[in-house]
């Protein structure tokens, strides 16, 4: 297959063939605007090209992707909507759910020893310590769900 | 990146890459571009343009015009290949239709016509392997040629240089080096033997 033997010295002289085939080859192989193929060489020059690497840019060009369809103007009404169905579903859970009990006072040390004063058959402490922690728990009330009608 | 024909992971997944585009998705237009652009390329671009320049605008315009068009694709079992082939054809035959001597052009594409694109996946994964030997014996036949000859070669149709970047490259004259061109391309003709 080697070509060596037979191949002309590439810097040698060009004949006046040689010349003309040239200029008839540099015009077949313009891109914009080509001349006829010399039939001899068409087949060679078709596997040339097709021996080229198939290796288009590594990204797709910005007007390939340019074309790609934009969304319909009504899709983006999509996210908007649930979220409103969404917000509409948690105002309704709020609605219908029983409210969190009011956090009412724990009872001071003074009321637990009133209260086991009274368990010794002494009820004055506690009744004192009573009324101190009953304003404590209405006051709670009062915060957690108005006065009372 | 691999052929999305020799890819059965890929194949699964069209549709649904297909379905984004259809949505907006360009990651997902990217995707498919990255998928076919070197098969439209090898297969359908390059056997009717030859010039690299005039094969890569073509097939950005073929993208272009599948993107604008992909509601109306259907998928009829063989995916998106045959479709977008379908389209490079019509691209490359507006680019000869676009220069200045389109009609001639015309007439010497027809009567020199590659043949059509392949039509299914697997029809267009037997066509790339084809492909793929080819070049390997086309690397062959220049791997035999003097090293200035295979050089003018390589730098002309398989870089896909102008021929003023190659005889700068070269460091000779503009004529010079089409009259090297030349003579390089004999050689190779002698030492080319297409399969039968």
């Amino acid at each position: 297959m080697s070509d060596l033997r037979h191949a002309p010295d590439p810097d040698a002289p060009p004949t006046p063939e040689e010349e003309a085939a040239a200029a008839a080859l540099a015009g077949a192989l313009e891109p914009r605007a080509p001349q006829a193929v010399p039939p001899e060489l068409a087949g060679a020059l078709a596997a040339l090209r097709a021996a080229a690497p198939a290796a288009p840019g590594q990204a797709a060009p910005a007007r390939v992707l340019a074309a790609v369809p934009r969304p319909a103007r009504w899709r983006w009404l999509l996210p908007v909507g649930g979220l409103a169905t969404a917000a509409a579903a948690a105002a309704l859970v709020l609605l219908v759910a029983p409210p969190r009990p009011a956090a009412l006072p724990a009872p001071g040390r003074e009321l637990l020893l009133a209260q086991a004063e009274a368990a010794r058959g002494s009820p004055r402490p506690l009744e004192r310590a009573m009324r101190g922690y009953r304003r404590e728990v209405y006051a709670a009330l009062r915060t957690r769900y108005g006065e009372a009608p | 990146m691999p052929s999305p024909f020799a890819d059965p992971i890929w194949r699964a997944e069209e549709a649904r890459v297909v379905a984004r585009v259809r949505a907006g998705d360009r990651l997902a237009g990217e995707q498919l571009y990255r998928a076919y652009a070197g098969p439209l390329l090898r297969l359908v671009l390059r056997p009717r343009l030859g010039d690299p320049a005039a094969a890569e605008d073509a097939l950005a315009e073929t993208f272009i015009a599948a993107f604008r068009a992909l509601d109306g694709f259907e998928d009829r079992g063989a995916g998106l290949w045959p479709w977008l082939a379908r389209i490079a054809v019509h691209k490359a035959m507006d680019v000869h239709r676009a220069r200045a001597r389109a009609a001639r052009g015309c007439e010497r594409l027809e009567a020199q016509a590659p043949p059509p694109p392949p039509e299914t996946p697997a029809e267009a994964l037997e066509a790339l392997d084809e492909a793929e030997l080819q070049a390997a014996r086309v690397r062959a036949a220049l791997s035999g040629l003097h090293a200035r000859y295979r050089e003018a070669l390589e730098l002309r149709f398989l870089q896909g240089l102008g021929r003023e970047e190659c005889a700068r490259r070269l460091a000779v004259k503009l004529g010079t080096f089409d009259v090297l061109l030349l003579r390089a391309v004999r050689a190779f003709a002698r030492a080319w033997e297409p399969e039968e």
